[in-house]
């Protein structure tokens, strides 16, 4: 537990202050270092002073300068994501659970529908429809977040089905507020903790989500460095230069692992049913 | 990533499960007496009319033309020699009308004569339109090939006269000093005269080279087997009893395959040169390396900038660009030196004619200085250009555009790249919007080693769009011009000397930017003898491939 937190911060501190980091060997994930590679675009030194992490075969360039860059793409993906997926999740969630009647079938179907539908497929395809000029990162957590709402709609749903029906609810409608102060005043407070929970439990996916985009060469515009797009590039080299795909490799792991500890941790602690 | 994983699993796989004919190879010689060649396609076309085949490899083993080409190991240029005319062709008219004449007892599979007739079936079928996809050099040369339909209908296209079975004449709309190439391609192969299967053909073709087909099963294997009927041919040898096609291989597994060089994996070799990240691989294995053959030169692999776009109209800015590119970034992303060349003209080495020269001297790495002050001079202000630069979404167009990005924006004019899948991709290159992009990449292989096929196709103002391939959408008519008038030279030094002006003229306009001479290189198996590349195509001849 303690880890994973560590590993938490570390990861954002790394991917707030990765310019400045770079800088302390004065390196960045753009430039070029050709006299670094042999003859054939092989690497020539796995670590060195200057390049810790080596550097990337064919093109020379900082390999821990493209790791702790990478973060910055992941996190900020994986977070801007999770927090759209939230909001939509949870406005879907308490409108079916509290309003009900046709309006709560339409939503849960569609809950169901965002649940089942093959998402990887209809990123790929929806790529090629917007056009170049929309922000690569926006657009990402735009299509991440507007198809991981699935899970987190139902879960507020069912929360606010047996929310509604609580005293201080009941209350509050007999004494005439209106649905719409009820759900702000009374039943979304008591969401809350539920909401965070799962925000910390879903953004390992949206992580996993943008890496795989990537990895299949649909996702950050190259050479915004990524993880996903690092790893596939690395793969093709396994049996000359290993290390290319570790580093990133570990990177992604430890970072989906350690929020994925936190969830558990955040899930058994505070599970909404013991509350 | 899980296919990935697969794939690699299954090489383990497949390397195991040879094991067992590895010995048997070893205890027995007759059993090694035949040459496997993977292919990772699901199809191997041999109808003629359909095939884009250069006369060195597949087709070239079962079928033969009018003429074909003279590949040497030697280092001397590839030539265009009879195959079953006796002769190159004979020009009359200028050059508007060529006349062949076929070799005596060349028969087709079937024990039954060749004739001129068959020939000419061959070309009006590949006129039809359920069998097109074929090189199209001939569909506008010929008279009135602008409107036939093909033979399936009873007509006959007018332009190719058989006076008699043993004469050949062809009309063109204008002089053309290279027919005799153009009569080397696929369509001009004989084709049993009223021969109207179109749908299965290209499975059974009937063959007049060295092999014919045994079986053929689509997706799976091609089995070629020695024609007993062929002869008289100075150009293909014919030796090994039988080759047999494994399709839908994948490139990686089959490389693989070649370095274990195991079991019948050594009488094997693939259809598709070794990929960029396998190479080092390679060249860390000893007895792998040592097989390792590499094509003297290749194509052009050249930046294309798109003159009607807004930035690149300016001729100071494409000028600017020839010393910002970064060509030494680009060949190590192509693979490193093993990759090619630095180019610096348009027509390719090992071409006739070509003349070496360099317009825009500087270091590969590029001049930043000089193009910075290029763009001061023009009082263009560096960041105030974007460019858009597509590429394909495939790992070796990702990262030889960012090369290209890298070695631009180190100027300050910035450069967004743009990936693609390849069907969008060429859909953008060669398509009609002059808008889809500023910047793009593109290696170009000439369908036959002439200077024509350098530059015709991609600088002629007719190759704009439509599915063409002069992606820097340039248009001079002065350029133009020239180009038909060397098209037309039947004198071969004469035409040579035209296309090197060419070349030179078209240069200093700057619509692109020549990066390498892009070569290929390849893995047969151990067993596999006589397999080279000559100076032109980049790809091995088949036609000489023997076995031990």
């Amino acid at each position: 537990m303690v880890g994973s937190v560590v590993i938490i911060v570390l990861t954002i501190l790394l991917a707030v202050f990765a310019p400045l980091i770079c800088s302390i060997n004065g390196q960045d994930p753009y430039t070029y270092h050709l006299d670094e590679l042999d003859k054939s675009g092989v690497p020539l030194h796995n670590s060195t002073f200057n390049h810790w992490f080596g550097v990337e075969p064919l093109t020379g360039r900082d390999l821990f300068a493209i790791v702790v860059f990478g973060a910055r793409t992941s996190l900020l993906i994986g977070f801007g994501a999770t927090v759209f997926a939230l909001l939509l999740g949870s406005l879907v969630g308490v409108i079916a659970g509290f309003v009900g009647g046709k309006l709560d079938t339409f939503l849960s179907r569609s809950t169901d529908l965002v649940l089942l539908f093959p998402e990887l497929i209809f990123m790929i395809a929806l790529r090629s429809l917007i056009p170049d000029w929309f922000p690569r990162e926006l657009l990402m957590i735009l299509v991440i977040g507007a198809f991981g709402w699935g899970a987190i709609a139902r879960v507020v749903r069912s929360q606010t089905l047996v929310l509604a029906n609580e005293g201080f609810i009941l209350s509050s409608r007999v004494l005439g507020a209106k649905k719409f102060y009820t759900i702000l005043r009374h039943l979304l407070p008591n969401l809350m903790s539920t909401i965070v929970i799962f925000g910390a439990i879903s953004i390992p996916g949206k992580i996993g989500s943008e890496a795989a985009l990537s990895f299949l060469g649909v996702g950050i515009s190259a050479p915004t460095p990524s993880w996903g797009r690092s790893i596939a590039d690395a793969v093709q080299w396994i049996n000359v230069d290993a290390l290319y795909l570790v580093y990133p490799g570990l990177a992604l792991f430890l970072i989906t692992f350690a929020f994925n500890m936190l969830g558990d941790f955040l899930n058994k602690k505070y599970d909404p049913r013991r509350l | 990533m899980k296919r990935k994983i697969a794939k690699k699993v299954l090489s383990v796989l497949t390397i195991v499960s040879f094991l067992p004919i590895s010995l048997t190879a070893c205890g027995s010689q007759t059993n090694a007496k035949e040459l496997h060649i993977l292919v990772e396609s699901s199809k191997v076309q041999l109808d003629p009319a359909k095939s884009q085949n250069l006369a060195n490899t597949t087709l070239g083993l079962v079928l033969r033309r009018l003429t074909t080409w003279d590949i040497k190991n030697d280092g001397s240029e590839t030539k265009v020699v009879p195959d079953l005319a006796t002769d190159t062709g004979t020009p009359f008219e200028n050059g508007k009308s060529w006349k062949y004449t076929l070799k005596d007892g060349i028969k087709f599979e079937n024990g039954k004569q060749i004739t001129t007739k068959d020939i000419k079936w061959g070309i009006e079928r590949s006129f039809a339109d359920e069998l097109s996809g074929g090189l199209t050099y001939h569909k506008t040369l010929l008279v009135g090939g602008n409107t036939y339909k093909g033979p399936f209908s009873g007509k006959e296209l007018d332009s190719i006269e058989t006076p008699d079975d043993k004469t050949i004449i062809f009309h063109l709309e204008r002089p053309f000093g290279d027919w005799p190439w153009i009569v080397s391609q696929p369509a001009f192969s004989p084709v049993p005269s009223g021969e109207k299967n179109v749908q299965t053909y290209g499975e059974h073709p009937v063959a007049s080279g060295p092999y014919k087909v045994e079986s053929y099963e689509l997706g799976n294997k091609l089995v070629l087997v020695k024609n007993d009927n062929w002869s008289n041919d100075n150009v293909r040898v014919g030796e090994v009893p039988k080759i047999v096609y494994e399709m839908n291989q994948n490139q990686d597994i089959a490389t693989d395959r070649l370095i274990q060089d195991a079991g019948i994996d050594q009488y094997t070799f693939s259809n598709s040169f070794v990929s960029t990240a396998k190479l080092p691989q390679i060249q860390k294995n000893e007895q792998a390396s040592k097989r390792l053959v590499t094509s003297k030169t290749g194509s052009l692999a050249y930046l294309a900038l798109n003159v009607k776009s807004p930035s690149l109209s300016n001729l100071a800015v494409r000028k600017a660009l020839q010393y910002a590119v970064d060509k030494n970034a680009y060949r190590v992303a192509s693979g490193g030196e093993i990759a090619g060349d630095f180019a610096t003209t348009l027509i390719t080495p090992g071409i006739e004619g070509r003349e070496n020269f360099d317009l825009y001297k500087s270091d590969p790495s590029g001049n930043v200085d000089k193009a910075k002050e290029i763009l001061k001079e023009a009082g263009i202000e560096p960041s105030s250009i974007t460019l858009k630069l597509i590429t394909a979404s495939s790992s070796a167009g990702q990262t030889t555009a960012q090369a290209i990005q890298q070695g631009i924006e180190r100027t300050g004019i910035k450069v967004d790249i743009v990936s693609l899948d390849t069907e969008s991709l060429d859909k953008a290159q060669t398509g009609d919007d002059p808008t889809a992009y500023d910047i793009t990449l593109l290696s170009w292989q000439p369908d036959y080693p002439s200077a024509n096929g350098n530059i015709q196709p991609l600088f002629a103002t007719s190759e704009i769009g439509g599915g063409n391939y002069n992606l820097s959408r340039y248009s001079n008519p002065d350029v133009d011009q020239k180009i038909t008038q060397a098209q037309s030279e039947i004198d071969p030094v004469k035409a040579g000397k035209l296309w090197a002006t060419l070349d030179k003229e078209i240069l200093e306009d700057a619509p692109v930017v020549p990066l390498i001479y892009k070569t290929t290189t390849w893995l047969p198996g151990s067993k596999v003898k006589n397999f080279y590349i000559g100076q032109f195509p980049s790809y091995p001849n088949y036609l000489k491939v023997t076995v031990e």
